[in-house]
Formats: C-alpha cells, structure tokens, sequence
C-alpha cells in the first residue's frame, strides 16, 4: 500500500509526529519512553511522501532506529548497538498486554501464536502475558476475533508493550464478561448475562442509573413505586427474574427489632435485604456494596455494569446468588499526560400530573349536594345545613376554583458536575473524581446532594500491581416540608388557600352543625413554619487489590475493602404545625425525632488464576476465598414540647416523648466463602463451565453453618463447524448454551437461628430481674436455594446486521424459610423453618437490528426489542401461611389481599367476579363462587381474576448515528398486564358521605359515571339507593376494578453530538461532546389511575455537556 | 487437615453474639443465668392470660359466679355467665391461658434439659433450689392446666380418658396427650423430685439478703408450697390418705402464723401475707386490678351486690374477709384484695403486689375434709374461723353439714383467687345453686371443661 503521507513540524520532539503519522498511514508505533530518551527535536517538511521516506527523515540521526513489521513501526536500538548484542542469541522471555485500541479494554483470551509452532500464550483478565524462551528469531502473531492481527518479532519486542489491536467487524457483544471475581472472554462463558458499557448507560439516562439499566435486559424489573413515585430520596426496588420468596410474613419470636425511630444505615445490605428479600447482590469492582451506594454512585465512574442471571455466572456467589447478580466496574485510570475530563449536565424535572382527574369547586359542591348533605328533615338543622351550603356556593361564584395539586410543586432544576483527572506511565497511574450531584424532585423542597471525592492509585513493577481506591462520600437528602402529596389530592377546591389579605390560611374551614362539626386544615401550612425532614450520610470506602502474575499463566491476587458509613436523620414538627392544633399542653407541642445509624463493613481475598492455552485447548480456572464482616447499629429517639417554630435542635425540647424509650438496632453478619471456576474450551468450539463454593454463614442455623452450591454449563460455538463455513457471509455466530447449578440466598434477619433470651426493663420480681426465653430458635435452618436450569442461544446474522440472543430458564426455590405454626403445647405459636417452594419459569429474548451500517458515510441506524415473560408458581406453603390465607380472607376488603395457594401465583389478585352495576338498583351484581348471583359480597366467592405480573415486559428502542450526532429514542412496555385500580375505587366509591367526613376530593368520575336512576347503564355505584338514602354499601374487592394495564413509556430520548475534530483540535480538547436527554416525557396506557399516592412521577430533561483537556 | 482446622476456627468466628438478646449458650454458662431464666418463669405466670388475671380474679372468679354485675346480656362478660365456651372472645382467652401455661412450661423445660450438665456451676443449695422450683413449677401449671381443660375428677368425670399432654421435653416435638391418672401421677413424680431437692431450704426468709434469689422465701416454690400443692392434688384426685399427710406436714410444722387483725389493718395486708405459702409477685397488678375492678367503664369492671356478699358471708359483721377484703368504688361494691388504696402506703408497697396461689388456711380446710371423723375435721375448720374473727362451730356436726360448711369457708377465702371454681369442679356443684346467675347454667360436666385451643387441634399429628 503507497501511503501518502503530509508532515510540516519545526524544531518539535520526535514523538509528537508519531499520532500524526500513525493517523495518516494507519502503522501502529510500538515503543517505550525510555528508548525515546536522548532523541533530537526534528524538523521535517514534506508533502504526499511515502512512509518510509518520513521515517528514514525523522529517525535521521537519532540514537535510534525503526523496523517495520505488519502494521507496527518498531522503534529500536541504532543499529550499531545492534550488531553487538546479536553475537550469542540467548533465549528471551516477552511480556505485554493486548488492548483495544478505541477504548483501552484488555482483550481477555486474546492469542499471542509463535509461528509455525502448536504453542502460545494467552492473554488473562487485564491482557497480559508473558511468553518464555523464545529463540530472538521468532514470530508472533498476536489475534483476536473480530481484531486485525500483529506480528512482532521476539528479539525487537520492548518489554510491557500494550500492543493495540484495531477492530475489523463492528461491535455487538463486550469481549469479555465480568463476574466480580474473574473475567472470562464472551465466547468461552457458558452462564447468561448482559454486560453494558458505562458509555451505553449515560446516553439513556444520567440521573437515575437503574432506570438506564433495565433498558438493557428485560429481566430486570423495577415496578413503578405506587407510592413514592419519582421521589428521589426513595430506594427503587429491583427483582431480576420474578420474585422468589413469599412477602415477608415473619412475627414468630425473632425479627430484627427495628421499632421506633432506630433507621438502619443505608449501606447495611442486610437491612435491606429485609425489605426486598428478592433485591439482587450488588458487586462493586469485586465487593459487596448496597443498594443504596449503586444509586448515590457517581453515573460517570461506570466503565461498565454486567448482569448475572443463571447458576454457570453467579455459582461463584453461593448463598448470596439466587436473586441474581449486577456487578459494576468502574474506571481505571489510562497512562498517558495528565488529562482533565469535565462533564456537567443540568436537569429539569417537571410534574407528570396527567394520571389525576379530580373534580373542581362546582363539581365537589354539586356532588355533596346530589349526596342530600346539605338537607335534614330537622328544620333547624336543615337551615344550618343550607348556610353552609350557601357559604360554599357564594365562594365558588366569587371564583374560587383551588387547583391544590400544584401547590406543593415545582420545575425542579439540578445539576451533576464531575472533574476528573488521569494520567501517568506504565508504573504508576493515577486518577482523581471529583463529582457533586444534585438531584431536585418536583415536590418543593425535595432534593438529594451527593458529593464525592476519590483517588485512585496503581503502581505496576515487574510482576506486581498494586491498586488502590479511596473513595469518600457525603449525602444529604431533603424531604418536602409540604408532606405526603396525598394531602394536596384530597384537598377541596372551594376552598382558598389564603385569606383575602393575602396571608396563608392555617385552618381553611371550620363547621358546626347540630351536635357536629369539623375543622378543615391547610396542608401547605406546615410548610411555612420550619418543618424539617432531612437525612445525611457519610461514607468512606477503601479498596486494595495486588496482583502478582506467578508466570505459566499462574496469577495471585489479594484484595481487602473497608467501609464505614454512618447516617443521621431528622425530623422536625414545630409547634405551630396543624397536628397540634388543639393540644393545650406546652410540653406535648412540637416533636423533634432523631436517628443515628452505622455500619462497618470488612470484606477480604485471596485468589489464584490459571489460563494456558495447549495446543486447541484453552483453560480458565480461579480458586479462592474470601471473608466479610458486616456491623451495623441504628438509635433513634424522640422528644416533645418545643417552646418555637424556631427552636430546632433536639435538646431544647421539654422531654422525652411520653412512654418511649431510645429505639434500637443491631445486626452483626459475618461470612466466610470458598470458590472455583474451571472453565476450558476446545478449538472455540467446544466449552464447559464447572463452578463449586462452599459458604459459612453466621445468619444459618448451628448444625448447618456451611452451604455448598455448584455449578455447570456448556456451550457450542456451532458457526466454527466446518458445515457452516461455506455459509459464512449469513452466519457469523451461532451459539447454543445450556447450565444447571444450585445458589443460594440468605436474605433473612441475623439472629434468626439462635435461641436467645432478653432481660425485661418494665418487670421484676422482688428486685431480681427476669430473663425471657424468645421463642424456638432453629439450629437446623438453613439458607433457601434455587435451582436454576437455564438454555439460551446467540445469533448473530449477515455480517453482524441482526443479531438475537434468547433465554428460557426454570428457577426453582426451595427451602423458603417461613413460619411453621406448632401446637401450642410445645411452649410457642411458631417457629422459623426451611418449608415453601416455588417456581419462576420465563423466556427473554433481545433482538438487535442494523437497519443502516454504511462505514463510509459514517451513517448507523439500529433498532431493538426485548422481553420477558415470567410466570410465577407456588409450589409449597407452610400452615402458617395457610393461616395467613384464612385471615385474609374474612371481613370487609377495600383492597384484595393477598392469598397464596398452592399451583397459583405470588401475585395473583384475588376478587369476587364482578357482574357489573345492576341498571335497576344501582346496586353491584356478584357471582358466587358456585356461578350464582348476588348482591352480597362474600369473601368466599373471591378467585383468581388477574396477576401482578404482566406477560410481557420490555423496551424497545433505536439509535441512529450520523457522522458525529447521535439519536436515541427508548421505550418500556408492558403488555397484557392486570391492575387493580385501587385509588378509583377509593376516590369514586368507597367514600364516607358526611359532611364531617367527606373532607377529601374525589375522581371527576363520581359525578359523571356513577349510576344516577334506573336504567342507567353505569360502571359505578349509585351515590343514592332507588329510594333516595345514602348508599353506603361498601366497595371491597371485585374483579370491576381490576383494569387491563398496558403501556408504552418513552423512557428516554437522546441526541448526543460530537464536536468535529477539526473544532476539537482548535479549542485541545477530545471527546468533547454535547447532549440533551428527556427522560419518562410521555407515557400512553390503557388505564386512567393516579399512579402514586405519596410523591407524584416526574419527567425529566437534561443537558449534558463533556470534554477532556 | 488444614482444612478442617480453617472450617473449626471458621465455625468459631461464624458464632455471631447478639448485643439485644442474650444467646442461651451465655446465658447458661453461670448461675445468674439460671437463676435469671427461672425468675422470668415467674413473671410470666404473672401475665394477665394466666395468674395476672385469668386463672385468678379473672375468668375463673367470673366462672365462680362471684361478680354478679356479669349477667346482664348487655355487658361484655354476659356470654361467661352463660359458659359458652364457644364465643369468640371466651374462645380466644382460653386459647390464650393454654398458649401461655404451656410457654411457661416450654422455659421451665429448657432450663430442666441444661440444668444437669452445668451442676458444676452452682454454688450453695443454688442447684437444688432451681431444679426443685422448675419440677414444682411444672408440676403446679400441668395441674392448673388439667383442673381447667382436664375431666372432672372421679367420681364425675372418666379418668382414663386421654385429656391433656404432660411436657417434660424441650423442643418442637409434640407430646401426646395423657389421661387424666397419668397426669397426677406425673404431678406427684415431679413434685416428689422437688421435695427431695428443696428439703436443704426449709426456712422461709422474709427479709432482703445478700443473694436476692434466696429472699422472701414465699415468693418461691418453696418446700413448704411443694407439700401444700401435693396435699391439693391428691385431695383432687380422691386420695384422702395422702392429702392428709402433708396438709399436717405444713400444718404441725408450725412455719406459718394465721395473721392477726392488727396485722392487717396497720399495712393494708388484705392478701394475709404471712399464710401464703407461695404467691406471685405481680410488679404491675395495681394496673391489673384497676382495669378489672376500678375502670370507669362500668361494663368492664366487676362487682358484687350486697345481697350476694351477704349471702356468702352469712351477714357476718365481724369476719375479717368481710371487713376488710372489700372496697367501694363508684358506690358499688369491689373486691378489694389487690386494692392497695392506704394514703399512707407507697406505691412500692409489696402488699398490693402479690397474688396468693396457695396459702394455710387451705391446709386447714383439707385436714378438715380429709380427717378421719367429723369432729375432728369441724375442729381444722374452726381453727380458721376463729382465726377470721369468726365463732367456731359446735362439735357435733354430720359429715354433709361440716362438708357445707368447708364450702362456705372456700366462697369466702378464696374470693379473686380462682381456687372456689376448682372446688366446684371437684365437687361437681350445681352452679346455679351456689350462684345468684340467673341465667340457665349448663349442668354437669358442660361448664367445667375448657375447649382445646383450634390450633392444638388443628395442628396435632
């Protein structure tokens, strides 16, 4: 190939021609710094000149020289130097590393050939190697599928060269897989996962980075939070492949005593653990870390995040695997000058109120007054009745129409900055983020501030690599002094929120009428009067690693990690606030709760690794231990009786607050873990996966401390097979991969196996103190496990334009500890055991496609889908909650409960079916439970009329690039799901119509679809019976309510740019560029309901800006 | 090798000690520890679903007829007076006097399965005071247990018949179901143990001692209240012989003093401290007895009317029971034994703080109907009379009237103690004819057996 090659440079080093040579010929320089020591600056002027006649220009009296060999240009010694060291050719060892040459990946499995010989290296988890005794003569070939390949000549190698592969196919899979403990290259994994780049995530969404996540793998779900909706101080809950233990039913003697104010530290995984037992294990660059520390973590650190589904990738976990695993990697610092990245990003979060449809003043007024409650057959009463009446009327015709739901709201503008810097050589690499976060929630006063510092170290010498991250953290969380939002919906709209002279109301209205009465209180009151609700926490994070490499392949690494966090939470009510309206003591005015938590966590490693590659044999294998412990300690008090609204601080309340004491907490969990992975595949075609750990735990029972779980999988590259070679421009994979294997989970409170006593405070007995006995503690209870059984396949057609991966899987959960109902003449009710199974059985697939891929024009466009359908089913219960069921199911239901039987699934929805409105009476017609009619609702009659869990959830999605701009639109679905619309049923029908009561707004819809006179063909009840009285039949659970839920949400839009190169050079800047994100803009479904109760959802836009200097 | 070493020192450090709770391998490796798990079995009892309200002033005193405010069919107690053992509420506490006797049992089992591997541990009589109390105790609530849910016994109710289970096991074994002879038996066995191990204690200590465990003497299942319970059981079971023997035990040992009238007017002491030979100490029973006899909602509070308080006390104006046991409240008149309402006394007074579970004068009333002739027998019983600010009885008296008259002495010494419906188990009484219940009273067996609690039932295999 003739290069023609343009160079204009004056008195400039001789190395800062090299990118502008290396950009203009497309040869690679392989060198050190040290041998560019000593060299001359260069001057050189020439125009379309050939490659080697700008070489031999600029090596023109240097102290050294260049070889060029397949791509590479080879700097090397002078050839005088040369020729004396070629006299007795001793045999050399080489050592090197293999990266990508766009985003500095170690290429994991990468090949280094000696030529003409069945002999070579491969290169481990961060691309290294090392090859020994070679005679100077020979040739490698360094490869990787889907690479350009090098070739090197053994005796010009420069020793901890990164040689640079360049890619030849465009990317569709990462090249290798993470698991937390050991990396393996893609195409010899035999588990399912999904792995994503941190630069994937931050184009879908950059404030919430669990949101961006579940775009990738459907089987990650995040139910919308019913209750806090968008709030941003609340934790999401997240389940990978269905739910797979019981909601929690526990009360026998030993729960984790969590009562009063005492709030667990948010970092205590434990803890959490105990409020969604199905929450997944999250593995930070190789620890355990919480929920919590994910969500506050700083989006731009992300290198990437991997999601472990099956037995074959989480085995390694044993106890803690069953729910699946997301491990995130963030970013290791590059060797090169010090490089300053900056990224900033401005957010706007707006009110997404488009799910309420409440009535206004006229309708409000004319409803009670359809209702008969401003009329009584008593005379004086009915003149009462009227003037309030009147009063409210004369209002509204004065024009007030109070919209309250935006009262308590905002456009929320935050903003997240982070700086970081990077640089070094091959010895010493360092890094330090700094990130401040600012998240504002729509509710006025809602916002969460995170600031970070970390420091990130690594010192290579000869073998050894130490690294080391610090990390430090300082949260603070603002809760909204307007209070819960449920206030602001059910806030009536004839009445004003301040008085005629402009000063907000405390008391909106106040009525007395016969012998009743009731006050009406403004909730934007509180607001005004320093109420406060925050929280704080501050973390601090040590993490080591050192990394030996033994030679043969052999790698020793050693890890520990340190984690202190401690937290405090406040909350305020001053003595001015509405709920104290009426109490005359001083000392019971105002309350001022407090919480201190903390948690301590220590987790430490030791890990041997093997690769080799023997001829078409290639081996894996990693081999360790680890062990941890967790502390953590939560106190919370509260105080009353504060002289003002001003006088803040906990210590100038009156006392203690009457009848309480310190609450508190405590758990100590600590673990200790085994592992192997042996993985070896044959020819790449041919792989298998065998995984064993062995793990003590001290939350299991005394007899049965340690767990062991196992894994195996296989896997075939079918597109290697000869009979596939001749169609290789349609298949370029086709994968087929299957595993078995047993985990664990250990979400359960500490304590739960150890029979205990506790000392009494509030008894004695003639001055001696009493020791009770807490119940029957289990030393036979163990941890639950879950079969997993997982076959999927990877697809990859037409020269990489379509590409589809599939996944069926059966998971099956035994050994559920529930409670187990005794005779009671054993001493106690119930007791803790390993009863209860159940099953998720479910298929995701994903499927990618290139509808554009011109490499000219620079134009791609691409477009996805994927899915999951999981089904859900009980197998085994225990008789206690066989009582559960029982319970649930007498009396009166507002709402369905729920009920587990054996065969059907956790989430089914249980109701009496529903015959519709009877058009006559106005009254509901119910079907029995043997197929008869009725006007009685009896929770006898109650079946199965839906299920929690949609059949299919996913997103769907394109992206498009042109030249430098990109376009991202995504979307979440869910089709064919069920809801039971429980805030219409409140707010149409199940309403107490009195006058004193009925202080709550309602859906527009009892005005307009409710039944009204017979034959009226109605959805809803009639507010009056055919004669006129009030009906006050109440609503309980009926299939009526229950609602086909299906959507489409635009989760995120994108358009990201890239400054042009030529503007990037004149401003010295890289990677500069520029982007706007909408996030959740719009959402279209099939079911008009107020989606959350306590904190509205929001949508958010935001602009993001980044470059490196 | 190696590895066995990593996985024992693993073992070790995997042993996680709770800071709130204290694991029993702790709490039983010294004496404290016993000795504090067998004082949280007395507290226990002292729980308002068994001898803090149920089995004593509450439930089994409504059952005894002796609050006549319950037979209204509009207050809350009106389905006790009719014996429906059925209705939710009467069900559910019954259930509640079975979970918790058996609870109790459960604690004393799992000190009685440590107790012999740690006598090393124990200093002084300290191992025979807790192994003998634990036996006792058990033996005490297995037969408060049979006189509640048990048959009659013989003549009236089949005493073969399997009734309830005895529990001498710790765990989450279910014990099968023993008839009502197997059950004294075990009674008496345990009991036996007891006595052999508590006879190195037979002194009663009134006063505070270095060892707070080895004061007030009254409060423990002591010696003394072994042999009283022994000479109550055998008296139930028929056994006259053996009832004698030890209620003269207690009796002609000469330990406990009859109180005296100035006694009880100078602290309050309506319990008659001094003859108890074992009582609860209930740290919260003014809150008990306040919600029972001293709520302002008079539909949860229970009195007697005069004419029934009359009818018990055969108008006597100069027993002391009479005189002094009774209170008013709300211009009705209260039982008043727990009423400690001297302005004089603290609230910390111990007076207002015990509940008499077994005390002399019943020594006295079974030497009475267990003594060879009547004249004997009227003699025990008007030891007791005269020492109530009573006459005594004339000599010559016939077996029936004197067997009356130990009745009468029961309604009147054992009011919001529970033992008066017990002796009419015993003695199958017509309830209707001892009671002013207007109400049909089941006769026979009906009102005298308790329910089995569902769950006992339900999850028996």
């Amino acid at each position: 190939m003739a290069q023609s090659i343009t160079i204009n440079v004056k008195n400039v080093p001789l190395e800062s021609v090299f990118p502008v040579i290396e950009k203009q010929s497309g040869f690679y320089f392989t060198y050190t710094k040290e041998q560019l020591r000593g060299t001359k600056p260069i001057t050189v002027d020439l125009k379309n000149a050939s490659l080697k006649e700008v070489l031999d220009n600029c090596f023109k009296d240097q102290p050294v020289g260049y070889e060029l060999l397949d791509k590479s240009i080879i700097i090397k010694a002078a050839k005088k130097q040369l020729a004396s060291a070629v006299i007795t050719p001793a045999l050399i060892t080489i050592k090197g590393s293999v990266i990508d040459n766009e985003d500095n990946m170690a290429l994991l499995g990468a090949t280094i050939a000696i030529k003409g010989m069945n002999k070579g290296a491969m290169a481990g988890s961060d691309g290294t190697f090392e090859l020994r005794n070679l005679p100077p003569a020979t040739i490698i070939v360094i490869s990787y599928t889907g690479y350009a390949p090098q070739t090197f000549k053994a005796e010009s190698w420069v020793q901890n060269t990164a040689v640079k592969l360049v890619r030849t196919e465009r990317k569709l899979n990462e090249v290798s897989i993470s698991t937390g403990y050991y990396k393996r290259p893609i195409e010899n994994f035999t588990g399912a996962g999904t792995s994503v780049t941190g630069d994937q995530l931050r184009k879908i969404n950059t404030l919430n980075v669990f949101d961006a996540m579940k775009i990738f793998d459907p089987s990650l779900r995040i139910p919308d939070n019913t209750v806090m909706g968008s709030d941003p101080n609340s934790m999401p809950k997240i389940e990978i492949r269905g739910t797979n233990n019981f909601p929690q039913t526990g009360t026998s003697a030993q729960v984790v005593p969590t009562t009063g104010g005492a709030v667990p530290s948010g970092a205590d995984f434990t803890s959490s653990y105990i409020n969604n037992p199905n929450e997944p294990l999250f593995i930070m660059d190789g620890f355990q870390v919480s929920l919590q520390q994910v969500y506050d973590l700083d989006i731009n650190r992300i290198e990437r995040f991997t999601i472990l589904k099956d037995a074959a990738a989480t085995a390694v976990y044993g106890s803690r695997a069953a729910n699946g695993v997301i491990v995130i990697e963030t970013k290791q610092p590059l060797p090169g000058k010090l490089r300053v990245s900056y990224s900033g990003n401005l957010q706007v979060t707006l009110p997404d109120l488009t799910s309420y449809n409440l009535l206004d003043a006229t309708g409000k007024l004319q409803l009670e007054k359809n209702a008969g409650l401003y009329n009584s057959p008593n005379t004086a009463l009915n003149l009462q009745l009227q003037e309030i009446y009147n009063k409210r009327l004369y209002g509204i015709k004065e024009g007030i129409n109070t919209y309250w739901l935006s009262k308590p709201l905002q456009v929320g503008s935050g903003q997240h900055h982070t700086v970081a810097l990077e640089g070094g050589d091959q010895s010493i690499r360092y890094a330090l983020n700094l990130s401040y976060n600012n998240l504002k929630g729509v509710m006025i006063g809602s916002d969460r501030n995170t600031y970070s510092v970390d420091v990130n170290l690594s010192y290579h010498k000869k073998n050894l690599t130490f690294k080391n991250v610090t990390g430090f953290s300082f949260n603070n969380a603002n809760n909204s002094p307007y209070g819960s939002f449920a206030q602001y919906a059910a806030a009536i709209p004839y009445y004003r929120t301040n008085d005629t002279t402009g000063h907000l109301l405390k008391v909106l209205d106040q009525v007395s009428y016969g012998s009743a009465g009731a006050t009406f209180y403004n909730p934007m009151y509180n607001a005004t009067i320093n109420t406060k609700n925050y929280s704080l926490y501050t973390n601090i994070v040590n993490n080591s690693i050192i990394d030996w490499s033994l030679g043969r392949g052999f790698r020793l690494t050693g890890r520990f990690s340190i984690t202190k966090q401690t937290d405090e939470a406040d909350q305020f009510n001053p003595p001015d606030a509405t709920q104290f309206i009426g109490q005359t003591n001083f000392a019971l005015k105002g309350q001022f709760n407090k919480s201190w938590s903390s948690f301590t966590s220590f987790e430490g490693g030791v890990q041997l690794d093997y690769n080799r590659k023997i001829g078409k044999s290639q081996f894996f294998s990693s081999t360790g231990t680890s062990i941890a412990q967790q502390t953590s300690d939560a106190t919370g008090i509260s105080v009353t009786g504060f002289a003002s609204n001003n006088m803040n601080l906990i210590s100038l309340g009156n006392a203690y607050t009457a009848n309480t004491v310190p609450s508190a907490s405590e758990n100590v969990v600590r673990r200790a873990s085994f592992f192997s992975n042996f993985n070896y595949s044959y020819d790449n075609r041919y792989q298998a996966d065998i995984s064993v750990s062995t793990d003590g735990s001290s939350q299991f029972g005394s007899n049965n401390r340690f767990a062991p779980f196992w894994a195996t999988g296989l896997a075939w590259n079918a597109h290697k097979e000869k009979i596939f070679s001749h169609l290789k421009n349609v298949i370029t994979q086709l994968r087929f991969r299957a595993s078995i294997g047993e985990t664990g989970t250990q979400n359960f409170p500490p304590y739960l196996s150890d029979q205990s006593f506790s000392y009494s405070t509030t008894q004695q007995y003639r001055g001696q103190l009493a020791a009770n006995l807490l119940g029957y503690g289990n030393p036979n209870l163990q941890w639950q496990q879950t079969l997993h059984k997982n076959i999927g396949t990877d697809i990859v057609l037409f020269k990489s334009r379509l590409s589809a991966k599939a996944d069926y899987y059966i998971d099956h959960t035994n050994n559920l500890i529930v409670d187990v109902t005794t005779v009671p003449s054993v001493g106690f009710g119930s007791y803790k055991d390993n009863l209860g199974s159940m099953q998720n059985t479910g298929l995701e697939i994903t499927v990618n496609y290139f509808v554009i891929q011109n490499k000219r024009k620079s134009v791609y466009w691409s477009v996805f889908v994927n899915g999951l359908h999981n089904t859900n089913k009980i197998l085994q219960i225990s008789n206690a909650l066989k009582q559960v069921n029982a319970l649930n199911n007498t009396g009166t239901q507002t709402a369905p409960t729920l009920l587990y039987q054996e065969g059907k699934s956790v989430n089914s929805i249980w109701a009496v079916k529903s015959l519709g409105i009877d058009p006559s009476s106005g009254q509901e017609l119910f079907q029995t439970a043997n197929g008869g009619k009725t006007f009685t609702w009896n929770a006898a009659d109650k079946v199965i009329v839906g299920d929690g869990i949609p059949k299919w959830t996913g997103n769907f999605g394109s992206n498009l690039i042109v030249k430098g701009f990109t376009f991202g639109l995504f979307f979440n679905y869910q089709y064919h799901g069920q809801l039971y619309n429980q805030t219409l049923a409140n707010k149409v029908e199940n309403v107490t119509m009195t006058l004193s009561s009925l202080n709550q707004n309602l859906d527009a819809r009892v005005l307009t679809d409710r039944w009204q006179k017979p034959g009226d063909k109605a959805f809803f009840k009639g507010i009056l019976n055919v004669d006129g009285t009030l009906n006050t039949t109440i609503t309980n659970a009926t299939s009526r309510f229950l609602m086909r839920d299906d959507f489409i949400n635009c989760a995120s839009s994108s358009f990201t740019y890239l400054l042009p190169a030529t503007i990037q050079k004149k401003f010295r800047v890289q990677n500069a560029r520029i982007g706007l994100l909408m996030n959740n803009i719009f959402r279209i479904g099939t079911v008009l309901a107020e989606r959350s109760t306590n904190y509205p959802f929001a949508e958010n836009v935001s602009f993001n800006i980044s470059a490196s200097f | 090798m190696l590895i066995l070493f990593i996985f024992s020192g693993c073992n070790k450090w995997l042993n996680v000690i709770p800071q709130t709770q204290v694991p029993q391998s702790v709490m039983f490796s010294n004496e404290q520890g016993f000795k504090d798990a067998l004082i949280g079995v007395y507290t226990q009892m002292g729980g308002a679903s068994i001898y803090g309200t149920n089995t004593t002033f509450g439930l089994a005193d409504q059952l005894a007829g002796n609050y006549d405010n319950i037979y209204t069919s509009s207050g809350s107690l009106y389905q006790v007076s009719l014996y429906n053992f059925t209705d939710a509420t009467i069900k559910a506490n019954i259930a509640n006097i079975w979970d918790s006797m058996y609870n109790c049992i459960s604690s004393l089992n799992n000190i009685l399965a440590q107790i012999d591997s740690k006598k090393a541990i124990f200093s002084g009589n300290n191992y025979n005071l807790v192994k003998g109390e634990a036996l006792g105790l058990r033996a005490l609530l297995h037969f408060d247990v049979l006189r509640m849910f048990g048959q009659q016994p013989a003549p009236y109710g089949d005493t073969t018949q399997k009734t309830i289970p005895y529990v001498t096991s710790f765990g989450i074994t279910q014990t099968p179901f023993s008839s009502f002879g197997t059950v004294i038996n075990d009674c008496i066995t345990d009991l036996n143990a007891a006595k052999q191990l508590l006879q190195v204690q037979q002194t009663i200590n009134t006063s505070n001692a270095t060892d707070p465990f080895l004061t007030f003497t009254q409060n423990h299942l002591n010696y003394w209240a072994v042999q009283g319970l022994m000479a109550r059981i055998y008296l139930y079971n028929g056994d006259k012989t053996n009832a004698s023997i030890n209620a003269l035990a207690v009796i002609n040992a000469g330990i406990f003093p009859f109180i005296q009238k100035s006694q009880i007017t100078l602290y309050t002491d309506r319990t008659f401290s001094v003859e108890q030979l074992f009582s609860l100490y209930i740290y919260n029973l003014g809150t008990l007895q306040t919600s029972s006899f001293e709520n302002s909602v008079s539909t949860n509070f229970t009195y007697q009317s005069t004419a029934y308080t009359n009818s018990v006390y055969e108008s006597s104006s100069t027993d002391y029971r009479f005189l002094f046991c009774y209170g008013i409240y709300n211009s009705l008149r209260v039982p008043a034994k727990f009423w400690q309402d001297n302005p004089a006394i603290a609230d910390g007074n111990t007076f207002s703080r015990i509940i008499p579970i077994i005390r002399l004068s019943e020594m006295y009333y079974i030497a009475a109907e267990t003594a060879a002739d009547p004249v004997t027998g009227v003699g025990y019983l008007n030891t007791v009379r005269i020492n109530r600010g009573l006459t005594a009885l004339a000599t010559t008296i016939t077996a029936n009237t004197l067997q009356n008259e130990i009745m009468k002495e029961y309604r009147k010494e054992f009011v919001q103690e529970g033992q008066l419906y017990f002796y009419y188990k015993r003695n199958n009484i017509n309830l209707n004819a001892v009671t002013n219940n207007p109400n049909t009273v089941p006769v026979g067996a009906l009102p005298y057996i308790f329910p089995l609690p569902d769950n006992e039932v339900q999850f028996r295999h």
